[in-house]
């Protein structure tokens, strides 16, 4: 399993073009939200999400920011995807706002080591894309999805 | 969910956290995210340690010298531990992760993903 791809691990239901949230905790609310867990999970999710952010921001840079955590909560490697209009602090490397969230969970049993694969072709397309990429301006999941895919063949 | 449980996979969780901090090789800072606070994730594991019942806590020791990992989760009602199916009444329960279980095989606390 060394070759897969983001655009086919994301479903739609789990992209939210548009966060309504104002703040980085606000942000991983409404991300963790996304997926199917009883509330008190989701509050145990976001505490650990937030616990990782302490580390260091996890935003890379070009708007982009890619809030992690490995969770027994979530029975296989999950990725949802925000996107935030006006931007949100979240003190990135590069100290711009941050637009585009990538938030991924993985179980601690990842046979293929997945979480950190998903990691890095993450953190390679934020290096590759521009800051006029329709990933910032895609009007719907299906056309998100698709433009994911077309930066994917490339990379 | 359980209380006890909750805090159960919170030291979990964190001991993840905390040991791939730690580890060079998969390191994320080759990924270009900045590492810094590990000391931040330990008081948080210290705090989560202290408000976990001392049995629980010792159990939970217990099981980490023994096994590398304490508590599993349960996947289509397998122990991911020791791969032993859970038993009819219990995969069938409609109350899991309101008690804290173990499996009865080999004797890890069990999170039910399901």
């Amino acid at each position: 399993m060394s070759e897969f791809n983001l655009s086919d691990l994301v479903k739609s239901e789990f992209i939210n073009l548009n966060l309504r949230a104002q703040t980085p905790e606000g942000v991983l609310r409404e991300l963790v939200n996304l997926f199917e867990l009883e509330e008190k999970a989701r509050g145990l999710l976001l505490t650990m999400l937030k616990e990782r952010e302490k580390l260091g921001s996890t935003g890379v840079g070009k708007g982009i920011a890619i809030p992690h955590c490995r969770s027994l909560l979530l029975p296989s490697l999950s990725l949802a995807i925000g996107r935030s209009k006006k931007g949100i602090n979240f003190k990135a490397l590069d100290k711009r706002p941050v637009q585009l969230f990538f938030l991924i969970v993985a179980p601690p049993q990842d046979p293929y080591n997945q979480y950190l694969l998903t990691l890095g072709k993450i953190a390679q397309i934020a290096k590759d894309i521009s800051f006029k990429d329709s990933l910032f301006t895609a009007e719907t999941p299906t056309d998100f999805l698709a433009r994911l895919k077309e930066i994917e063949k490339v990379t | 969910m359980h209380q006890q449980l909750e805090l159960l996979i919170m030291l979990h969780d964190l001991e993840e956290m905390i040991r791939e901090s730690l580890e060079a090789a998969i390191s994320e800072e080759s990924l270009g995210f900045k590492l810094s606070h590990q000391e931040d994730l330990k008081k948080a594991y210290a705090e989560v340690e202290k408000r976990l019942q001392p049995e629980l806590l010792v159990r939970y020791r217990k099981l980490k010298e023994r096994y590398e990992r304490a508590i599993v989760p349960v996947v289509n009602g397998v122990c991911c531990g020791c791969y032993m199916r859970m038993p009819i009444a219990l995969a069938t329960s409609k109350d899991k992760n309101v008690e804290v279980t173990t499996c009865e095989n080999c004797g890890r606390f069990l999170y039910w993903t399901e």
